[in-house]
């Protein structure tokens, strides 16, 4: 049945593959994630060495200086010829620019690779140059075989262990071939002693090979500990540069979840209220009054779940992003203040609620949806624990002093809060007894996202509170820089009955 | 009398907005999937759009429907109205309307209280267009 569509479409196959584990024991990562994190390693590199040669340059044009005055080098047993080093210098200079002008290019659109080609044209000329240098010095200087080594284990800093092997059979190669080269009497043999050459006498073949054969077990034993410490600590780089890569990629996806489970959640209950409006609003006709009494109590039911729900989402989003919190910015506080008021104000004049505000610009070091959540949840705990008709009191401004900072109260003349009870009040869910009489649908959840976000912002938390007549929450904000303001003109507080302070890190 | 277009999957909610607008004196027509919108829109342009953002097909469909309207009709009030919070996790609000990332006229939260909505609905079709409104 249905033979020729069957064998003309293939089956659909779906497969979930399990997830990964993290690095330990894992194989390492393929060669294009290892490609795009050490790209930019090697260019930091390139750029490097090339400062690091500005260096040799200096040196060289130092001993060219001192060979125009013969006396100076002549104490210490030298002869210097000024033009060897000084065009040698120029070179490497010269050299050195172009290398700089391709190092920074490297990394641009399209450019991709060519820094390692940069990085080996810089290795080659340097051991060029250093192997010119070491010739004219004179085959008896001692430290001529160690200045290769510079290039050794840069090279196994940043190349595969056979890479910098090649780096180590070039130079291996050069120095053989100069000292080669004067035992033969190809080249000239050139000292800066002034002995002269005629006393050192040309090597023989049995004294070079003498000489080149335990220099190159010394520079392989080298390279093959270097090469190995630098392949053991790049592989740890690459996994913690993988693990971060994860974490981060799990960071964005909760952040997706969340807000795709917000929308889930939120969504059917928006549906359900715009409903009851429409029967409240009288859309569907008149409905007699104990059936808009019951239309209401839904709508009420309703917002109240929507906001539990976002409550509870926003808590548990900020302690799951505690370790990665959000970067802070320089934010004006009496902005935020003012895009939140003006969002709650409508609510807040249902119940005849003014919002009395008294804002100057306040800078403060915050991420700016978790200051707006911050300011949102005081002020709605304040608006919801005022009575009917009554005051809410915003003020913010900057802190007197050098170390700056800003001082946000939110204080309300409502049920106020016992002495006893204000160290709870910051705990999930937790409600004073006529904080529930006074209000039945608030979360408890409002004033631990407060916290939640004081703590990530690094502000303190205090409050003060008298039963019967209202309570001040005051959140101080540290300063980043120092503020030159006016002294804040915060209202003188009624004697309070009980004061609370929470440092932030409770 | 305004024609207005409402761009939402959840048909209980966008009937809900449909009947406000109505009772307003306005025409009202709903849209239930984003790739529907701009050939609507080109067949008859409304007055003003009102807007969800999160759509099965895809959850930030609305911002790209914004901006293709945007290109197509640079004067056409845009209200969003969508469930997603204003605040905090990846929310936005009336400060991130921006010509580019999101260019809407005004921006409202569900669930929303018809006496704003109608508020709202009203300066969008009165205002100056392309401006946010808080």
């Amino acid at each position: 049945m249905n033979g020729a569509a069957d064998s003309a479409a293939p089956p659909a196959r779906y497969r979930l593959a399990p997830v990964p584990e993290a690095p330990a024991g894992a194989p390492p990562p393929d060669a294009a994630s290892e490609a795009a994190w050490i790209e930019p390693v090697l260019r930091a590199n390139a750029v490097w060495f090339c400062q690091l040669r500005w260096l040799v340059v200096g040196v060289l044009l130092v001993v060219a200086a001192s060979g125009l005055v013969p006396a100076l080098p002549a104490a210490v047993g030298l002869r210097i010829q000024p033009l060897w080093p000084a065009v040698t210098a120029g070179v490497l200079a010269a050299l050195n620019l172009e290398f700089m002008r391709r190092s920074r290019a490297a990394g641009g659109p399209g450019a991709r690779g060519s820094i390692r080609a940069v990085l080996w044209a810089q290795i080659a000329s340097d051991l060029v140059i250093l192997t010119a240098v070491i010739y004219w010095v004179g085959p008896d200087w001692p430290a001529a075989s160690f200045m290769y080594l510079f290039h050794i284990i840069l090279a196994c800093l940043v190349f595969s262990p056979g890479q910098s092997l090649a780096v180590l059979g070039l130079a291996a190669g050069l120095y053989g071939l100069s000292l080669w080269s004067v035992s033969r009497g190809w080249l000239p043999a050139s000292t800066i002693r002034l002995e002269g050459t005629g006393s050192l006498g040309l090597p023989t073949p049995g004294q070079f090979w003498a000489g080149l054969v335990p220099m190159l077990l010394v520079w392989g034993v080298i390279w093959y500990l270097v090469s190995r410490l630098a392949a053991t600590l790049r592989r740890r780089e690459l996994e913690l540069a993988e693990t971060n890569r994860r974490l981060a990629a799990s960071s964005e996806e909760r952040a997706q979840h969340m807000l795709q489970t917000t929308h889930q959640l939120k969504a059917p209950f928006a549906a359900i209220h715009a409903m009851t409006q429409v029967l409240l609003g009288g859309y569907a006709g008149e409905l007699p009054p104990p059936a808009r009494e019951v239309a209401g109590k839904i709508a009420d039911r309703c917002l109240a779940l929507s906001r539990q729900i976002q409550e509870m989402l926003q808590l548990a989003n900020l302690r799951s992003r505690a370790q990665t919190a959000p970067p802070l910015r320089p934010l004006d506080l009496a902005g935020v203040v003012r895009e939140v008021l003006g969002r709650l104000e409508p609510a807040a004049r249902q119940r005849r609620i003014r919002l009395d505000a008294a804002l100057q610009p306040a800078p403060v070091q915050a991420a700016p949806d978790h200051l707006t959540m911050l300011v949102d949840n005081l002020v709605v705990n304040a608006v919801t624990y005022s009575h009917d008709g009554g005051v809410v009191e915003v003020t913010c401004a900057p802190e007197p002093g050098p170390a700056g900072g800003a001082r946000l109260t939110v204080r309300d003349h409502g049920i106020g809060i016992a002495a006893e009870k204000l160290p709870r009040i910051f705990d999930d869910y937790y409600r004073t007894e006529e904080a529930v009489a006074h209000n039945r649908a608030s979360t408890g959840l409002g004033l631990a996202i407060v916290r939640q976000v004081a703590r990530a912002t690094g502000a303190t938390l205090e409050v003060e509170s008298a039963p019967g007549r209202g309570t001040t929450f005051t959140v101080i904000f540290p300063g980043a820089h120092p503020v030159t303001a006016p002294a804040p003109n915060t209202p003188s507080a009624a004697q309070p009955q009980s004061h609370h302070g929470l440092p932030a890190d409770r | 009398m305004a024609y207005l277009l409402i761009v939402d999957d959840d048909a209980d909610f966008a009937n809900a907005v449909a009947t406000v607008c109505r009772a307003m004196g306005h025409e009202a027509q709903i849209v239930s999937t984003p790739g529907e919108t701009l050939p609507r829109v080109a067949e008859r342009r409304p007055d003003a759009v009102i807007l969800d953002v999160m759509f099965p097909e895809d959850p930030a469909a609305g911002f790209q429907v914004a901006r293709d309207l945007r290109r197509h009709a640079p004067d056409l009030p845009i209200l969003m109205l969508t469930a997603v919070n204003q605040q905090f996790p990846l929310g936005f609000s009336h400060r991130d309307i921006d010509p580019k990332w999101l260019p809407v006229t005004d921006f409202v939260e569900k669930p929303v209280d018809f006496a704003v909505l109608r508020e709202r609905i009203a300066r969008l079709l009165t205002g100056p267009r392309g401006e946010a409104q808080p």
